[in-house]
């Protein structure tokens, strides 16, 4: 296997933060199409040219935000995008007929909004700061959002939250070192921390930045400036009968493969997860069959030395038949490989 | 961060890595001249003191809050407060009906008589009187009432800037929903916020300018503290609005200016409970002697009185009074608040009816025929008020009244509370506390209680009066994020 | 990894960068001029003496004489010397720094991380990994200074603060020399 360099995009005139595919493109002859923010307050729509297999900006979003654009992700249809900004604000941006337009703000947040993300439905988004709180909103009709939750558990800086890809729980993983796994307990919009993974139980010992889900939903991997990759796993995703969730447990750390912090981490669909780190290089894991027993269950795949001049910041896996991997840098570039 | 604050609080711009010693950065602007209100300056002299932070301090600074608690314990703490009464002052205590109820719940006991026991218990650690803060409650529902009316007609008849701010008014007793609101929200919301100072500010208005007088003292020898189920009630107290300056004549002596405050110092129901178990005191075993009525809402028969909703009944109240005065309708009945979103969330309307004689003249002008002519909300807890302000920012709040309050389930639940029990779910105490709160209270309209009846006709004159304004009122200013607070907190 | 003060002949194999570090003593010392003449406020909230020190080989004359304004003593009569200060690797592109502020609560060590992240990003190629420390045991919150100087995210969201942009800028390119 071999992680070749498809496409350098330029663009952006800062470094670029994250990136995030168009979940409803890449298949029935949609081209593939991904967001991506900056440094440079603005967010730029790439397509890929069906016939020549290579992507161009389409769209750069402006004007908006006053400040770095930290995060953007589409909803579940592909119709909405969400961008959080360190302006304190999360924008929703709608796909008119290929133009985009700002149809609501959202602001709460003390300060820089870090990450944002859409339930597996659409109908809810979550949100998180640099206040430490991680906020829930809900998609009523009409572009309307209203705030369900407001959620205080971290003591610190809250770097991500990510929807599990099939139940409604929220994962937030923070400055704190911990991860925190969020649910609504009951049926009056009375979200609770149900569950943290922190040191006590094998966690993170620093910064924890992004997570990722496997396909089934069953596993997660965490990245950290603790210099490790975490594996975790839970018996039964769903609610169980008393009502609560099985709660995850740590299944392996993988360390030693990057040396600077781990910024992104993404699972794809084939089961290949990817990470990207402050050591300009990319490394792909695969589960290890042959494993020994209290072995490491995670084989390293492929290495990439110097995937980019600069810090990795996000690596995501595309949609669609023949993943490619996208990966943003603070050298202003995006990668496709 | 403490985590007794109210949501409102806690989500403030906190120093998230400094101790807080480091954290707080208004000991070292050098800026602070200003005399704290515990100090008072006999003959106008200026005493030079190390710098130290007071409350005040931490009010006026965006910079965090967490400072704020440790100096709050030390100026309203419960050494403080024995410290006071061994000094000689003369200590009133006022307690609030949600203190009161979180007590009665915890003991197994009424809410009237856990009032008695705890009159007895503080008498025998030589306070001088314990009121009632429903008493003083009352007068801040009469002078909100007025407002109400006030800012009705203004919203209705008047079509200009002016008049778009004066709808919805905000109650203004939560101290958690004002100090968010100066913090965080700044200008475009405070003019909705009511002007009427809350129960515990009332009290202390009360006391210091009037009841001293009727009982022969200075207010500077009194010292008044009260009994609150929030902490935030502590930052209330501290705030400048709530100090004023009073001379004294003393005989022999050269006049003194003596700055006076409100309210010396709030102990949270929990901090009672823990003074309680302090004195090793059997509490359920103690007597019960007759209530202080003086500021206390007792009858002759000896029931307690006051009005319906444990967060003080603003919006029922205000809304009885609106229908009453506004339409004419005469409402009995307990108001039913329907759930919008979750419980936290209630609104109550008033649809105009054709035919009323009373409401012809506000047809022709307003063509209110078969429309909702009052809507009113309870809206407790942080996400709730995120969705107001979310809707007062976007124009699309058709509310006219907003019982804000910070705390989830409202002041029953608020952060001064005593704990529950282990087993017991937080839920589970507030749905007791809820229960037993109105338990020997007899509801009655704050316009009838003779007690206020009295203190407008023997000195305030009458509702909304220059003289209630006066004393009875506040304002709110946007706190600007100081640029130190910046420089430390990125 | 080599510290540049042990070597003198490296050093001056390595003539261009020598201005780095010089330029890091001339901005202390601005830094500490500005931060009392141009910006009350923030001079006001430097607790007394709250100075720090970065000592290398190329210290020269003129920052031997200048004054703590708090203390009748030179900065280099202050410092406390340490081969630890500045490591370079070129090899690799890194850069380690280490600052000793000199009192343990000075509360404006982050900011002065901040501006030294600042600096050296404008004096070393773009792809340099700086690693920016306080010297161990000086400073009471140690573990959480260097967290947070170390955060990129944290120090980007800081510079887009303008006063604290502003704060920076005052402190680099101050010309009260």
């Amino acid at each position: 296997m071999e992680l070749k360099e498809i496409q350098r995009l330029e663009g952006h005139t800062d470094r670029v933060w994250s990136l995030d595919w168009n979940p409803a493109t890449g298949h029935a002859g949609i081209p593939l199409v991904f967001a991506s923010c900056s440094g440079d307050k603005t967010v730029r729509i790439w397509e890929q040219n069906l016939s020549s297999g290579l992507w161009a900006c389409k769209t750069v979003l402006e004007e908006t935000h006053t400040r770095t654009v930290r995060s953007c992700a589409w909803s579940p249809s592909g119709k909405l995008l969400a961008t959080g900004s360190f302006d304190a604000t999360t924008a929703i941006w709608e796909n008119v007929g290929g133009d985009f337009e700002c149809v609501s703000t959202l602001e709460g947040h003390e300060n820089e909004v870090k990450s944002v993300c859409w339930n597996a439905s659409g109908t809810l988004l979550a949100t998180c700061s640099r206040d430490k709180s991680v906020w829930i909103w809900e998609v009523l009709p009409g572009n309307e959002f209203e705030c369900v939750s407001v959620l205080q558990g971290h003591a610190q800086d809250v770097k991500m939250v990510k929807w599990h890809p099939t139940e409604d729980i929220l994962f937030s993983c923070s400055y704190d070192n911990n991860v925190k796994v969020w649910a609504d307990e009951g049926d009056s919009d009375d979200w609770q921390c149900v569950q943290t993974l922190g040191e006590p139980n094998n966690g993170h010992t620093s910064t924890v930045w992004a997570l990722s889900f496997n396909p089934s939903g069953d596993k997660m991997v965490t990245c950290s400036d603790d210099l490790t990759l975490k594996v975790w796993e839970t018996e039964n995703i769903g609610r169980q009968s008393d009502g609560g969730y099985a709660p995850w447990r740590h299944l392996c750390t993988l360390t030693g493969y990057h040396d600077r912090t781990i910024f992104s981490v993404h699972w794809s669909r084939e089961g290949i997860f990817a990470s990207g780190a402050a050591d300009d290089a990319i490394r792909l894991f695969v589960d290890d069959n042959e494993s020994q027993a209290g072995g490491p269950l995670y084989k390293l795949l492929l290495k990439k030395e110097k995937a980019h001049d600069m810090d990795v910041n996000s690596v995501q896996w595309s949609p669609g038949e023949k993943p490619v991997l996208a990966s943003a840098s603070d050298d202003g570039t995006i990668k496709n490989q | 961060m403490s985590d007794k604050f109210s949501a409102a609080l806690r989500i403030g711009d906190l120093n998230d890595f400094i101790a807080p010693s480091q954290a707080c950065i208004v000991s070292l602007k050098g800026f602070k001249k200003n005399d704290k209100p515990e100090v008072s300056i006999a003959n106008k002299q200026v005493k030079s003191e190390p710098v130290k932070i007071s409350l005040k301090d931490c009010l006026a600074c965006s910079g965090c809050v967490t400072s704020a608690e440790t100096v709050m314990l030390e100026k309203q703490s419960l050494d403080e407060f024995l410290n006071n009464i061994n000094s000689g002052k003369a200590v009133i205590v006022s307690l609030s009906p949600q203190s009161r109820a979180s007590i009665a719940v915890h003991f197994g006991i009424s809410p009237i008589q856990a009032f008695k026991k705890l009159t007895r218990f503080f008498k025998s650690l030589g306070v001088k009187a314990i009121f009632d803060t429903s008493c003083s409650r009352d007068m801040t529902l009469v002078e909100s009432c007025v407002e109400f009316i006030t800012r009705y007609r203004q919203n209705q008849l008047v079509d200009d800037e002016r008049s778009k701010s004066s709808l919805p008014m905000i109650a203004s007793a939560c101290p958690g929903w004002i100090c968010y609101a100066e913090k965080q929200l700044g200008s475009f919301v405070l003019p909705y916020i009511s002007s009427v100072k809350s129960p515990q500010q009332t009290v202390g208005a009360i006391i210091k300018n009037y009841v001293c007088q009727e009982l022969g003292l200075r207010p500077e020898e009194v010292y008044h503290v009260t009994v609150m189920p929030c902490y935030d009630k502590k930052l209330e107290a501290a705030r400048d609005d709530f100090v004023f300056q009073f001379e004294s004549h003393v005989e022999g002596h050269e006049s003194e200016i003596n700055m006076i405050t409100e309210v010396d110092s709030v102990l949270t129901t929990g901090e009672v409970l823990e003074l309680i178990q302090s004195k090793e005191v059997d509490f359920k075993s103690l007597d019960e002697p007759p209530l202080d009525k003086m500021l206390t809402n007792i009858n002759e028969e000896g029931y307690l009185y006051g009005v319906r909703g444990s967060s003080g009944g603003y919006a029922e109240t205000i809304f009885r009074y609106a229908a009453k005065t506004l339409f004419g309708r005469q409402i009995d009945d307990p108001l039913t608040f329907r759930n919008i979103r979750n419980s936290d969330f209630q609104e109550v309307t008033l649809e105009a009816s054709s035919c009323e004689p009373f409401n012809i003249i506000f047809m022709l002008v307003r063509k209110v025929e078969g429309k909702t002519v009052l809507k009113f909300a309870l809206c407790y807890g942080f996400r709730n008020l995120q969705n107001i302000v979310r809707k007062l920012k976007t124009g699309k709040c058709d509310y006219h009244f907003l019982e804000i309050m910070a705390c989830p389930s409202g002041c029953l639940n608020g952060g001064g509370q005593i704990k529950p029990n282990p087993g017991q779910s937080p839920k589970e105490l507030s749905q007791l506390i809820e229960s037993v709160y109105m338990e020997n209270v007899l509801v009655a309209s704050p316009f009838d209680n003779p007690i206020i009846k009295g203190l407008y006709d023997k000195w305030l004159e009458q509702p909304g009066s220059v003289k209630a304004r006066r004393y009875m009122h506040t304002q709110y200013r946007p706190v600007e994020k100081s640029i130190t607070s910046q420089l430390n907190n990125w | 990894m080599r510290t540049l003060w042990f070597t003198p002949r490296k050093k001056e194999s390595l003539a261009p960068k020598i201005l780095t570090p010089l330029i890091l003593s001339i901005f202390m010392i601005s830094f500490l001029y500005s931060s009392f003449s141009l910006f009350p406020l923030f001079a006001l909230s430097l607790p007394t003496n709250c100075t720090f020190v970065i000592l290398d080989f190329a210290l020269t004359n003129f920052v031997r004489d200048i004054r703590d304004p708090e203390h009748p003593y030179s900065l280099e009569q202050l410092s406390v010397l340490s081969e630890e200060s500045i490591t370079v690797d070129d090899k690799l592109g890194r850069i380690l720094i280490t600052f000793t502020p000199t009192v343990q609560h000075c509360s404006m060590a982050t900011v002065i991380g901040l501006c030294l992240r600042v600096k050296l990003k404008h004096y070393f190629p773009p792809h340099y990994k700086v690693d920016i420390k306080v010297s161990p045991g000086s400073h009471a919150d140690e573990e959480s200074v260097n967290k947070q100087l170390n955060d990129k995210e944290r120090v980007a969201a800081a510079l887009e603060n303008p006063n604290l942009s502003q704060l920076v800028d005052e402190c680099l390119y101050s010309n009260e020399l």
